[in-house]
């Protein structure tokens, strides 16, 4: 178990060395002038050209790549340009937002995806389970941006339940601050939240037909409870990992919705970094997100490995 | 004339208060002498102040400045300055804070570059006092140190000191608002400066007394233009910075929102390259004149009740309206745009023009000017970038033919810079020996005819092309009254909510 | 499904034939993959839907009553009526033509990203899984490409690269090639420790042979499956980038630009969003419905559940 844990980790050094190149390369790439930008349209040459001196964007790449993955191994990010602050501090400014996005979303999507599998499972075939499952696909068919705004359109701009944007730190107002991540949870969480009820029904009708769940019925107890208890473990563990890998579409997803409702996040700052050529911060940014991918990857297979002893013994 | 809306509510403006601005995306900084951006005015202009500003009328007035005596046949300008006016931390504005503050716009901005290039000093006579000796008269004084983007904001030595030309090292200032805190993507807060010195006399435009009713001003960058409506009908913002007039239909029967419809003093243009090849030919350019119909253009930009189409290069300020070369505007004669570009040699290369979707008017215009390029015979190739990109290309002179611009209010002809250096590199020595005329001269009337001169031969020589005039709508919440004048940036000083 | 003796007999051969995927040599006791799918209505529903938007793309040029970019500015944001059956947005252009025309990109984007994904996935996954010497460094080099979120990396390599059809079709193949590699792999390293598959060697036939034949061949079902969804994935992600403004040259209609231009102007004209969106969400439904019966007609052991719980 521990020799799993460790060979897993021991792994992610070179992921994160391809991650981390990926991402360099890829942004060299891109064309357009972040001094520019930065000084306004009307600034002169020499003006945007003592700028990119001061940030060093004119030394060859074969000297700033080096330069770049030496700063990776101190977990040294670099500093935006547009923010003139190291990288990590306007993530950490930022990250608050993403992952309370995220953690809501994936919230929703289970409290509202199991039990509509587990009803699912229980009606099996008949119209609940087809609606049900219906609205399952629809919710990964469905653009989640446009879902988003239509939840705007009907929650905030009709009836006026909700804001449609901004975002309220939870230290200075609980109850705002819950009702401005609702409709962006939902928007997130909604078109997720297909997953998990799909794999939760398949599951527990997989689980339901073996045979100590017939001894169960046999013996007299009533289906539903037997599904509850005995069933229902078994099932949630595949549902709630395949949560934790989709935690890459959770953070795509969030750059999108963070969008659509001015959430000062990570996808945001990610967005605005791109339009403003901030190479740091995208480097940053995108490494960031994939190392918290990893990780929960990582966490997601150490809890597997733990929670199944199947796989447990059979050397993980 | 300013137009200030909602200044005929009788109540009783009441204090305190946080004001919520949604704006249309970060300003890249906060230093007013470093961009013509109209954001940063937005901002800053409750931060910082000038020497001089713009009354109702739009005439400029002192602000800063006490008085200016202008003597020996004009090569000599004396400015006071009023005395006891505090920067945010606390040390007081003296003469020689305004003369590190000119000579730094002087060299970092083109208006400010024309003024320093004729001054042979600029010295502090006592510590409220400056003195400019110049080689020949600069008339536009008072106004080229207004209020105005990129305008000349007073800072503090101390400060500029520690700074450098590009950056300032803080953000201080003399206004009614101080600055609080800068979190990029999350918001620009701003706070009441309670030892603000208010100027004399009675409000009028952008001068006079400041009622500082509002404890805090916060602007908030939301970028997503159906977000920022749909915040501000909910509730969620007071003042939205621009949103299109597409809006206007649904909002003005929504009684969460005051929308005000506002008179047109921003014109629809398309900067044509005179280095590049094909539109450095006059005479592609005037095909190029004749070729187009600007009612569809404005229609697409601006939908069909909010644009006007004159052909004043300074629209919003009566005084200076001119119909110099009307003839030549809006003409509508493809057939004859037809002939001259066949007999001017056109090859076919192809013309590219620059938009960017981020400013969905520009582009929706350049969509229907290359429709109608094509079917007079230009080849036309329409690139649309981000805005990063578009600002980077536009200063490379190979890369493009035209792009889309709109240029905004400005009160007196000497703030919009036609000049050589200006992108478009419209270089005529007569042409620019005028505009130099127009800096220096002091007679009103003498430079109106000046100025009609130059837009005689903007409409000849064919730089740009003015397409129309755009009428804005100024979007709030109904319970913000006392919005000041917003040409040239809204002005919140004598602002106050309801509860 | 049949029921009664014959479904009891049916049913009593099927629970004796082998497992796994030896199985699927046992071809005839199964009915064919296409009459399953074909019994269901819900899939002939969404194969005909498909089948529809297909074919108003391709022929897009002759049902479009009007040129998808003219501009006509003195009709904008008009409603649905006779003249513009789905109403203009707001450069006058006419939203049923730009729905056709904008069906082609979206489709052509999501067939060529699922080519290009499938056809380079299937031989990296054929190649870590067939080659352990490979496996290590094919599984690190897709690990790192999967841990990037994958509508970042298409914007990074759209805004990179400049806007276009190749650009976006080349940034989504690379988000999704890997997931195409892994299941190929994963096949793999099952299928080639099959018996028939050691026979095969011992007998002599080349390691291509043996994955052309044998591998490949076994893996087509979940293949096919997983391309459906893919090609799923791809119209939605390229939905995503357009909203971001980092797809094709906007001038281009696609359902996922019309959809950015009409979320500006929603509660004004809500037609120009309302319309990309929901022909956007309903393509994207037909697929993933055809996806999992086509999942559930490839799957033996899908059938047999099936079957089985007509006892119940």
């Amino acid at each position: 178990m521990i020799a799993y844990v460790l060979r897993r980790i021991l792994l992610l050094v070179p992921i994160a060395l391809v991650v981390g190149t990926v991402a360099f390369l890829l942004l060299h790439v891109i064309p357009g002038d972040p001094a520019a930008v930065m000084l306004g349209p009307e600034a002169t040459p020499e003006q945007v050209a003592a700028l990119r001196e001061r940030m060093g964007l004119d030394e060859p790449l074969a000297v700033q790549y080096p330069r770049w993955l030496a700063r990776l191994a101190r977990l040294d990010l670099g500093t935006s340009i547009f923010l003139d602050k190291p990288v990590t501090e306007a993530i950490r400014e930022r990250v608050g937002p993403t992952v309370q996005l995220a953690l809501y979303a994936l919230l929703i999507a289970v409290a509202v995806g199991v039990p509509a599998g587990v009803v699912a499972a229980l009606h099996q075939d008949r119209l609940l389970d087809r609606a049900l499952m219906l609205f399952a696909i629809s919710g990964t068919a469905i653009a989640d941006f446009f879902l988003a705004i239509l939840l705007i359109l009907l929650f905030s701009v009709t009836l006026r339940w909700l804001p449609s944007g901004g975002y309220v730190e939870f230290s200075v107002d609980p109850v705002g601050h819950f009702q401005s991540m609702l409709l962006p949870a939902m928007a997130l969480g909604l078109s997720i939240a297909g997953l998990p009820a799909r794999l939760v029904r398949s599951t527990l009708l997989e689980v339901l037909r073996e045979d100590y769940i017939r001894t169960a019925t046999a013996k007299g107890l009533d289906l539903e409870a037997v599904a509850f208890r005995h069933a229902l473990r078994n099932a949630l563990l595949p549902a709630v990992t395949v949560l934790g890998y989709a935690l890459g579409d959770l953070l795509g997803g969030a750059v999108v919705v963070e969008t659509v409702f001015g959430l000062p996040g990570m996808g945001q700052l990610v967005v605005n970094s791109i339009a403003r050529r901030d190479f740091p911060v995208i480097q940053g940014v995108v490494m960031v997100f994939a190392g918290i991918y990893l990780l929960c990857n990582l966490l997601v297979d150490v809890l597997y490995v733990y929670l199944d002893p199947r796989v447990r013994y059979a050397g993980g | 004339m300013t137009s200030t809306p909602d200044q005929s509510t009788g109540a009783e403006p009441r204090r305190g208060g946080t004001l919520r601005v949604a704006l249309t995306g970060e300003p890249p900084n906060l230093d007013l002498h470093q961009t013509t951006d109209s954001i940063v005015l937005l901002v800053t202009g409750h931060m910082y102040e000038t020497l001089f500003t713009w009354d109702e009328r739009y005439e400029p007035v002192p602000l800063l400045a006490e008085s200016h005596e202008v003597s020996d046949g004009g090569r000599r300008i004396l400015v006071r300055l009023r005395q006891g006016v505090p920067f945010h931390n606390g040390e007081e504005m003296r003469a020689e804070d305004v003369i590190a503050s000119i000579e730094r716009w002087g060299r970092v901005v083109g208006l400010g570059q024309g003024l320093m290039a004729v001054t042979e000093s600029l010295t502090a006579v006592d510590p409220y006092a400056v003195e400019f000796r110049l080689r020949e008269p600069f008339g536009t004084f008072p106004t080229a140190l207004s209020r105005a983007l990129q305008g000349c904001a007073i800072y503090p030595k101390s400060v500029l000191d520690r700074s450098d030309d590009t950056r300032l090292a803080e953000f201080v200032g003399t206004g009614p608002y101080r600055f609080v805190e800068w979190l990029p993507d999350r918001h620009i807060l701003l706070e009441r400066f309670d030892g603000y010195a208010n100027p004399p006399g009675e409000t009028s435009g952008y001068a006079g007394h400041k009622g500082q009713y509002l404890d805090q001003l916060e602007f908030i960058p939301v970028p997503n233009e159906a977000s920022r409506v749909a915040g501000l009908r909910s509730g969620n913002y007071h003042y939205l910075e621009t949103i299109s007039t597409d809006h206007y239909p649904t909002l003005k029967d929504d009684p969460a929102v005051a929308v005000d419809l506002l008179p047109p003093d921003a014109w629809l243009n398309i900067v044509l390259n005179l280095r590049s090849p094909i539109t450095g030919d006059l005479q592609i350019r005037r095909a190029i004149q004749l070729a187009l119909d600007h009612e569809p253009i404005m229609q697409a930009a601006f939908g069909e009740d909010f644009y006007e189409l004159t052909p004043t290069l300074l629209p919003g300020a009566a005084a200076w309206y001119s119909d110099a070369g009307a003839d030549r505007f809006n003409p509508r004669q493809p057939d004859e745009a037809r002939r001259l570009l066949e007999s001017s040699g056109y090859d076919g290369s192809p013309l590219r023009i620059l938009t960017t979707q981020e400013i969905q008017q520009e582009y929706n215009a350049a969509v229907v000017f290359k429709q109608q390029l094509e079917q007079v015979g230009f080849t036309v190739d329409l690139q649309v970038y981000d805005g990063a990109t578009l600002s980077d290309l536009r200063d490379d002179e190979t890369a493009w033919e035209a792009y889309l611009a709109t240029a905004s209010f400005r009160p007196d002809p000497v703030l919009r810079n036609l000049t050589c250096s200006a992108t478009g590199w419209w270089c005529t020595p007569e042409k620019d020996e005028l505009l130099a005329q127009l800096q220096t001269e002091s007679d009103f009337e003498k430079r109106v005819e000046i100025w009609a001169q130059v837009q005689e031969r903007f409409y000849e020589e064919v730089p740009r092309l003015k397409i129309g005039d755009a009428r804005r709508i100024l979007v709030r919440s109904p319970k913000l009254h006392g919005v000041g004048p917003t040409e040239l940036q809204p002005d919140f000083s004598n602002a106050w909510l309801e509860k | 499904m049949p029921a009664g003796r014959a479904g009891a007999v049916a049913r009593a051969r099927l629970r004796s034939r082998p497992r796994g995927w030896r199985a699927t040599y046992v071809r005839d006791r199964r009915r064919a993959w296409y009459r399953v799918l074909l019994s269901s209505r819900v899939a002939i529903l969404a194969l005909a839907f498909l089948i529809g938007v297909v074919l108003t793309s391709v022929l897009a040029p002759l049902l479009a009553p009007a040129d998808p970019q003219v501009a006509n500015p003195a009709v904008r944001l008009r409603g649905p009526s006779a003249e513009h059956w789905l109403g203009t947005d707001d450069l006058g252009r006419d939203v049923l033509s730009r729905l056709l025309y904008g069906g082609r990109i979206s489709l052509l984007v999501g067939t060529c990203v699922t080519v290009v994904a499938v056809a380079v996935g299937a031989v990296l996954g054929l190649l870590a899984g067939y080659f352990t010497w490979l496996d290590g460094l094919l599984m690190r080099l897709l690990d790192g490409v999967m841990a990037f979120p994958g509508v970042l990396l298409a914007i990074a390599i759209v805004v990179g690269l400049g806007p276009g059809v190749d650009t976006v079709v080349i940034a989504l193949a690379l988000v999704y090639t890997p997931v195409v590699a892994r299941l190929i792999r994963s096949t793999t390293l099952v299928i080639k420790r099959m018996p028939y598959v050691e026979a095969a060697r011992c007998v002599g036939l080349s390691n291509g042979a043996i994955l052309w034949r044998y591998v490949l061949a076994n893996s087509v079902s979940p293949l096919i499956v997983q391309a459906t969804f893919i090609v799923a994935y791809a119209i939605l992600a390229e939905a995503s980038l357009s909203f971001l403004g980092a797809s094709v040259n906007p001038e281009v209609p696609t359902w996922g630009n019309m959809l950015r231009d009409g979320q500006r102007l929603l509660s004004r004209a809500w037609w120009v969003a309302l319309v990309p969106g929901t022909m956007l969400f309903l393509t994207v439904f037909a697929l993933n419905i055809l996806g999992d019966l086509l999942r559930d007609a490839l799957d033996p052991r899908s059938q047999e559940r099936r079957e089985d719980a007509v006892v119940k």
